[in-house]
């Protein structure tokens, strides 16, 4: 009983998680950048939620399309005039570049929104379907929901639209795309916004379960780290495998061997599976060899 | 130009004049304290604390140390929540901005690093908010503390739930793995042992954790009585909302540190409902003090100046400022040794109870009396003398 | 030939200030320079397996932290002396470089770093879960050294500085041997590297032992100065990403570089920190900004040529998309 109630926490788990590491991947994937700031842009999600909910009581999930396309917006602007001007440099450069916009903007976070914990507990918060003892949580199964259709939808996306397209091809050789006429800065840019729009909604999501802070988000970008390298880079249906498969290696970790060593596993296996398997679950062979 | 000249170094002299004769002798405090990172909540709601008490005692002139009156002025430094900064502050203000007295920080790891410099220089340091009992362990001189040790936080929670009908028999305890959580763990064993109660889970999670799914449904399984859950307020927020997830429909949900936080319930609203936790001081305290007044009207008049009411965090801080702002006035100068002396030796009524300290520093007979969460607010249920009503058990279903 | 002369002269100049400093320094900024010499030693070591070969590790504060613990557990629990407990806390992080080198030297570029990252945090859970030894979260405290305070604060300032001279020293031996060439080669075509016989592993391996090696050494007179150390602080992410600004600010894969970085930040963070007290952490992420998109080669890269407005915008069109 136990068991089965844990197997679909881990499940429910895995879709948040994969909504969380959705952005993260993408931009990894495509422009070869660890985008450090990711936590930052779930943050300003999950605040745009609370601050919606708070003032107009709008439910939290109608607030999604919102938080999005002010992530979206932000990330737009973050590209085209801050992380465009130094992409072509080393490629630790813009780490550390995301690593200093991460800091300016939870820090400008706090100076706005001080620290108060704050959280989004809508009326129906704690109800859920009975599965003849197994309760699985309405605001969980939704959130695991939108997460993958989230996923679903950028995998459209990218392979059914032309701009989809053009990022994929940059993201496998930026020089033939070029020579095919994608304009690789517009690319990037679109990429990094729809990163941040997808991190955005996933704030939206977490709003809801956890407490919002200005410092939340850090947890997050290495949880998103862990599960992109785990699926594999490069590729979205991996993000849904590697979130699964994080999610339950904590929950039965957690149950089987100790709480204390959830996070432990987590990252033993991330180890295991980049010695034995570096383009990760689902990702294609030739994305583990990046030259820098 | 000349005249301009002429008329500006007046202009400055005369400030200048005017300055030195209504310049105040000022006594001068100092503070490490976290301003961002993961702290920044507790460290300004500590902050506001110390200014509270600055705002009204120069509104009565200042301090009257050895005759003559002084202002007091406080310099804070942003620790950034990191321990290593805060140490590396406290030498600041100790060795280049020559300050002789410190406020302590917030959290038990900070005060415990901190008070080992101040120590080594053999300066006085005052912790607010500090209650591991590792840190009064060191047996320091001129470290004092204003709040009771975690080894007793729970205690008399676990006595009131005995005393409850039906009596409670099982009891989980999930735990945050740090400093302050791990001191109010390490007894529990103990205080089912002398409630006749059962511990059929003791488990730690790390501290970055936010799911507790898998945690709380191997517990709920266990079919407890009490359920205590040891985190700060960031983590009982996420705990309290899959608790209610999982339907854990605990007789009674515990928590050391988070219950009497305004947060608590602004964050989770009706989900707050029922939470049990202790707290170090509640506003119904009959202590009273000439610069406070009562616990009542430290309220009334902290909620008009800063727009908020008060928690301990708060009125932890005001309490340790106002202790050495006293221990400065008995000593009579501004030497380190006399204020020391004056602290160790202190025996006075404040609004925060009775003053006095044991030879590590540790003040003296505090309590930790309990609260619930009933409509929307904190309220005193432990002990009967200061309570505002009586316990609500069993905790009505989810 | 006279600017080579010039930099050579101002380094003793340097040096003959900094050993005279304690003197006439006050306490605090002893301590503040001993903190520089730290990170200095970090960024450092840092650097010879990042900038040198290649290979950036976003893990090495677990080598701080496995040599804090080390050396406390030592002296604590085996009342070992001061000394003991170092070097067996470096030579301890020396293992497990090689050890786990072994498979994640296999990585490359992003992978290698996000497999060192979780090298480092699973260090930190299994460091907080093994209460037994460690203490877990409560940390260890070590006793307060008795004795006066500027003599004490001399003595660890020394220390520090002395591994740090022996740090660069060791770097500048290295880049003037075939060990920094084999590194450079690495770096620039590991492939290529590989066909001309350099046996890549090899030499991978005893660039994070080095890096290992000396980061160890500086985490366990961390812990025997500060005498409190807890597994958030000392196997703090924090740490490995100082050590990273560091070395980008001053220069990567140059000997001087992690040092002139070190000396800056930490000057630039004090500076912030006294004069900005509410809006400072916001500030430092404006500066690493700036720093990037004008200095992206650092400072020592700067230093070569002119420095000049129309160069620091000439970064930005060789950098741009």
């Amino acid at each position: 009983m136990v068991i089965l109630q844990n197997i679909v926490n881990g499940l429910l788990l895995g879709g948040l998680y994969a909504g969380v590491a959705l952005g993260f991947s993408l931009v990894w994937g495509v422009m070869n950048v660890i985008n450090l700031a990711h936590g930052a842009f779930i943050m300003i999600g999950a605040y745009v939620t609370f601050w919606i909910y708070y003032f107009f009581k709008i439910d939290p999930f109608i607030t999604i399309p919102f938080s999005m396309a002010f992530t979206f917006l932000l990330g737009y602007l973050v590209q085209k005039y801050i992380i465009n001007l130094v992409v072509r440099a080393q490629v630790f450069m813009v780490f550390i570049l995301t690593f200093g916009i991460e800091i300016f903007l939870m820090n400008l976070s706090n100076l706005i929104c001080t620290a108060d914990f704050r959280s989004v507990t809508p009326s129906y918060s704690g109800a859920g379907i009975n599965l003849g003892g197994i309760l699985v949580p309405y605001i969980r199964l939704a959130i695991c929901f939108i997460a993958l259709f989230l996923t679903y939808l950028l995998n459209l996306f990218l392979n059914k639209t032309k701009t989809g397209n053009a990022i994929k091809a940059t993201s496998l050789d930026k020089e033939a795309a070029q020579l095919v006429g994608v304009h690789i800065g517009k690319i990037y840019t679109i990429t990094f916004a729809l990163s941040a729009a997808v991190a955005g909604a996933a704030g939206s999501l977490i709003a809801i379960i956890v407490a919002i802070s200005p410092y939340m988000g850090g947890v997050y970008t290495f949880k998103a780290a862990l599960i992109a390298c785990l699926g594999g880079l490069g590729s979205i249906p991996g993000v849904i495998a590697g979130g699964l498969v994080v999610g339950m290696a904590e929950t039965m970790g957690s149950q089987f061997i100790s709480p204390g060593y959830k996070e432990f596993i987590g990252f033993v296996l991330l180890v295991f599976i980049l010695i034995f398997r570096p383009e990760g679950i689902m990702g294609k062979k030739f994305f583990a060899v990046i030259k820098h | 130009m000349k005249k301009l000249f002429l008329i500006l170094t007046m202009a400055v002299l005369a400030f200048l004049l005017v300055g030195t004769v209504f310049a105040q002798d000022v006594v001068r405090l100092g503070c490490s304290i976290s301003l961002t990172g993961k702290l920044t909540y507790e460290g300004k709601a500590t902050r506001d604390g110390y200014e509270f008490y600055k705002t009204l005692i120069n509104k009565k002139g200042g301090l009257n140390i050895g005759g003559k009156k002084y202002r007091v002025d406080i310099k804070y430094y942003d620790d950034e929540s990191n321990v290593q900064t805060s140490t590396k502050l406290i030498e600041k203000l100790i060795a280049e901005d020559k300050i002789d007295f410190i406020l302590g920080p917030y959290g038990s790891g900070p005060s415990f690093a901190t008070s080992a410099i101040t120590e080594k220089y053999k300066r006085v340091m005052m912790l607010p908010m500090a209650a591991s009992p590792e840190v009064y362990e060191r047996g320091f001189k001129y470290m004092f503390g204003m709040l009771a040790t975690t080894d007793i936080y729970l205690r008399d929670i676990f006595y009131l739930a005995a005393q409850q009908t039906p009596k409670p028999k099982i009891v989980a305890v999930l735990w945050k793995n740090d400093l302050a959580n791990k001191g109010l763990s390490d007894p529990i064993p103990q205080f089912c042992k002398d409630s006749g109660m059962d511990l059929v889970y003791n488990e730690k999670f790390a501290a970055g954790a936010s799911d507790f799914s898998a945690e709380l449904t191997v517990i709920k399984a266990k079919n407890p009585d009490l359920l205590v859950f040891l985190s700060q307020l960031e983590q009982f927020i996420m705990g309290v909302k899959q608790i209610k997830d999982m339907k854990i429909n605990a007789k009674m949900i515990m928590n050391g540190i988070a219950v009497p936080q305004p947060d608590l319930v602004k964050s989770l609203g009706k989900d707050a409902e029922y939470m049990v936790g202790p707290t170090h001081w509640y506003r119904t305290y009959r202590f009273r003090d000439d610069l406070f007044g009562d616990s009542e009207n430290y309220v009334k008049e902290f909620k008009q100046m800063f727009g908020y009411e008060p928690e301990y965090h708060n009125v932890g801080a005001s309490a340790g400022i106002q202790v050495l702002g006293i221990a400065l006035e008995k000593a009579g100068v501004l030497d380190v040794e006399k204020v020391q002396n004056a602290l160790a030796t202190m025996s006075v009524n404040t609004f925060w109870g009775p003053i006095q300290f044991d030879e590590k520093g540790k003040i003296k007979g505090r309590k930790m009396p309990v609260g619930q969460i009933l409509k929307g607010r904190f309220t005193l249920v432990y002990p009967s003398e200061s309570a505002e009503t009586k316990l609500v058990w069993p905790k009505p279903a989810w | 030939m006279s600017r080579i002369k010039w930099k050579w002269i101002s380094l003793v100049i340097g040096c003959v200030f900094l050993i005279m400093a304690p003197l006439f320094l006050s306490a605090y900024w002893v301590r503040v320079l001993t903190s520089v010499f730290m990170f200095a030693v970090m960024a450092e070591s840092w650097n010879i397996l990042a900038g040198f070969c290649g290979y950036p590790s976003f893990g090495n504060a677990v080598f701080f932290g496995l040599g804090a613990y080390t050396t406390c557990i030592l002296m604590v629990k085996l009342h070992q002396p001061f000394l003991v407990g170092v070097i067996a806390g470096a030579i301890l992080c020396t293992i497990y470089a090689i050890v786990l080198g072994f498979p994640i030297l296999r990585l490359k570029g992003h992978y290698f770093a996000i497999a060192t990252l979780g090298l480092a945090e699973a260090t930190k859970e299994l460091v907080t879960n093994l209460e037994k030894i460690t203490k877990g979260s409560e940390g260890i405290s070590l006793p307060i050294i008795p004795g006066d305070v500027k003599v004490i604060y001399a003595a660890f300032y020394f220390a520090m500085f002395g591994i740090m001279i022996v740090t660069i020293l060791f770097t500048y031996w290295m880049s003037k041997r075939r060990l920094g060439y084999a590194f450079q080669a690495i770096r620039a075509d590991e492939e290529a590297a590989l066909v001309t016989g350099i046996n890549a592993a090899w030499y991978k391996t005893i660039a994070w032992s080095a890096s290992a090696f000396f980061t160890g050494l500086v985490g366990g007179v961390y812990a025997y100065w500060t005498a409190f150390i807890n597994p958030e602080g000392v196997f703090n992410v924090g740490i490995t990403v100082k050590m990273l600004l560091m070395t980008f600010l001053g220069g990567p894969g140059t000997v001087f570089g992690p040092i002139v970085g070190a000396f800056i930040f930490e000057f630039l963070s004090e500076l912030v920190w006294s004069h900005f007290v509410n809006v400072h952490a916001a500030f430092l992420g404006v500066l690493i900004v700036l720093v990037v998109i004008f200095m992206p080669g650092g400072v020592m890269k700067l230093m070569r040529g002119k420095l000049s407005l129309s160069k620091m915008l000439a970064n930005i069109k060789e950098n741009r998309i």
